[in-house]
């Protein structure tokens, strides 16, 4: 079987999973610049690794994995420096939170979470994987996850409409749209 | 709504279905596949090459050490223990200070640089665009070690994060290279990195910060940070490990790029500065966003005095890599300060542009207690060709009290470069005297007022050419 033309393959992804990727991307970053930058850039991460992938579904899966990895290792750069450094002047938001978009209440209560409380509200909610595996995923202890979700969900509760101390519903089964 | 999940997951999906129409870069993420698969192409290719020389040149070692086998003892060779390079300063500040031209690389979003580019890189700035020369835009850097940006490194290396003493971090080795750096201006957002080249072909990129207005205006921005060194091979814009083989760090090029917003709202690029450390050092001062200039200031007519001289009262400032000098740059003495007059006994008279030697200065012959016997003492002139531009002078008692060159500077900061004057002075020089006849003051009608700490008097000495 030839191999697809990249160019054909990279409008697949976008046309399939374009939206999808772009969401994902918003709740890491907080930002639609950022969404932008990191699905292109894990894309091409995820095409010069597996050129031979032809099936968009798991190059979206590929690229997702990829966004989390670009995303949490570029909060942990940013933050290794500051650490270094400590006199630093603000971080570029057009890097993890590109410009605040003014759209709505969700987009501001986003924006304005802390990187990584962001990134592990959307490992939580988004990506629906446990306090254990964000832990991993973010090399931090659980304690830090569980208490970086429950600043996350105090501050974003209110504007989404839910209650901060409502019971978390987690499926039991796997979603299947992932 | 009634769950948290699905009411984050409903709005992303908003926000997801704006952002997608944007993803329509296929050809630009095609070309970027295309161009990260050839330069991996290329450097494989290459390290082929270089694996096999390096085989035929160990075959030949071989042969010619045999013979000496048992007379040399050899070790591993180890890692190189101390990078230090620069400190430079890039600004732009006129037309003269900067070249114009098309950017030669770029840092970021569709094009941005990658492994198996070609570069022509030029040290210093090159402006993309005439508004970058009224935005104060300036980049310092220096090529050191993390140990020396920590401060105090630890016999052990330590882990960075605290948080995570497992994590990727640990082990950093303090003789690790890295560069340090301070930039900024009045853009809406500046990014820097470094680059590791293989004579003109990029062969590792670690994009190292960022900094931003937070919106889509353009604001004061400063930042210092540091910037890693990649590996031959270390292609994916993260810096993962401090200690896992960095590459030669004179074979980098440190680029920062700065960003305007057009009248269209668009991000402009503005300039982009490249410092190579193969480069002579321009500066004396160690990165540092710290140094708040003085504010400008009417200067104080000079007038060549003889046998006293012609002397100010002004505000002794903070410590700093070349305090004086800064104040002498903005015009002091100025006229507000009031002034006096100082009898100086010196030796040699003539103020030539070569008074920065390690040579004494004053001379006082035995007996003479003057007021400002022991007091802490600097030259300043109005132009400095390179070095510490205020150097510190000491006393040394002896037949003669001889002020010379040398000392504890109390007011030279301890990040500042350990630069030795360099003797190539013009203009006006001054002796500065950390202290103030207040008797003389007083007699002359020039009482300051108020607290009466923290003055200092600039002798002024005449000019040198």
């Amino acid at each position: 079987m030839s191999r697809p033309d990249i160019a054909e393959v990279v409008a697949d992804v976008y046309r399939e999973a374009g939206s999808r990727l772009a969401a994902y991307g918003y709740v890491l970053t907080g930002s639609h610049h950022g969404a932008e930058e990191l699905v292109q850039a894990a894309l091409v991460k995820t095409l010069v690794k597996r050129r031979r992938l032809d099936d968009h579904r798991a190059i979206e899966g590929y690229v997702r994995a990829t966004m989390r990895t670009l995303h949490i290792d570029g909060i942990r750069r940013d933050a290794t420096w500051r650490r270094l450094v400590p006199k630093v002047a603000t971080p570029d938001p057009h890097e993890h939170a590109e410009h605040v978009e003014d759209h709505d209440d969700i987009s501001r209560a986003l924006a304005g979470l802390p990187p990584r409380v962001r990134t592990a509200v959307a490992l939580r909610f988004y990506d629906d994987l446990t306090v254990a595996d964000i832990a991993v995923a973010m090399r931090l202890s659980d304690g830090t996850v569980k208490k970086y979700l429950a600043e996350g969900r105090q501050r974003l509760a209110p504007v989404l409409g839910v209650s901060a101390d409502e019971p978390e519903r987690m499926p039991v089964v796997e979603r299947s749209e992932r | 709504m009634s769950d948290f999940h699905d009411a984050l997951r409903s709005a992303a999906r908003r926000h997801g279905e704006a952002v997608a129409p944007g993803l329509t870069a296929d050809a630009v993420v095609a070309s970027s596949v295309d161009g990260i698969a050839r330069g991996r192409r290329r450097r494989a290719t290459a390290q082929a090459g270089v694996g096999a020389l390096g085989v035929a040149v160990i075959g030949l070692a071989g042969w010619l050490v045999l013979p000496l086998a048992g007379v040399w003892e050899s070790e591993p060779a180890g890692p190189e223990t101390e990078v230090n390079a620069g400190p430079w300063r890039y600004s732009v500040e006129s037309e003269a200070d900067v070249r114009e031209g098309e950017p030669e690389v770029i840092l970021r979003g569709a094009g941005a640089v990658m492994c198996g580019d070609e570069l022509d890189l030029t040290p210093g700035f090159t402006v993309h665009d005439a508004r970058a020369l009224d935005r104060e835009l300036f980049l310092e850097a220096e090529l050191t070690t993390l140990g020396d940006t920590l401060g105090t490194p630890t016999a052990e290396p330590r882990p960075l994060d605290p948080d995570n003493p497992d994590g990727i971090m640990t082990g950093w080795d303090p003789d690790s290279p890295s560069w340090r750096i301070a930039g900024g201006g009045e853009v809406r957002s500046y990014r820097v990195a470094t680059l590791l080249m293989d004579d003109d072909t990029v062969a590792g990129v670690v994009a190292s910060s960022a900094y931003g207005s937070g919106g889509d205006e353009d604001g004061l921005l400063m930042g210092e940070s540091g910037a890693g060194i990649p590996r031959i091979g270390h292609c994916d814009d993260s810096l993962d490990t401090w200690s896992n083989d960095p590459g030669d760090p004179m074979d980098t090029r440190l680029i920062a790029q700065y960003w305007s917003t057009s009248e269209t709202g668009e991000s402009t690029l503005l300039a982009t500065v490249v410092v190579d450390p193969n480069e002579p050092a321009n500066s004396s001062e160690s990165p540092s966003i710290d140094r708040e200039s003085p504010d400008a200031v009417e200067s104080a007519e000079l007038r060549q005095t003889q046998p006293a001289h012609q002397a100010f009262v002004v505000p002794r400032p903070e410590p700093g890599c070349s305090p004086l000098a800064d104040l002498r740059d903005v015009g002091h003495p100025s006229t507000d300060a009031p002034e006096y007059t100082v009898r100086l006994p010196f030796r040699n008279d003539e103020l030539t542009g070569e008074l920065w030697g390690d040579e004494w200065v004053l001379s006082l012959t035995g007996g003479e207690t003057p007021w400002y016997l022991e007091h802490h003492a600097w030259l300043v002139a109005d132009d400095v060709s390179a070095g510490i531009p205020d150097p510190h002078l000491q006393w040394h008692p002896g037949l003669q009290f001889i002020l010379r060159q040398g000392g504890v500077d109390p007011l030279r900061g301890d990040d500042c470069a350990d630069d030795a004057p360099i003797p190539e002075v013009d203009g006006a020089v001054f002796l500065v005297i950390d202290g103030v006849d207040w008797g003389a003051v007083d007699e002359a009608g020039a009482d300051p007022g108020g607290d009466r700490d923290g003055y200092q008097t600039w002798v002024y000495l005449g000019e040198a050419d």
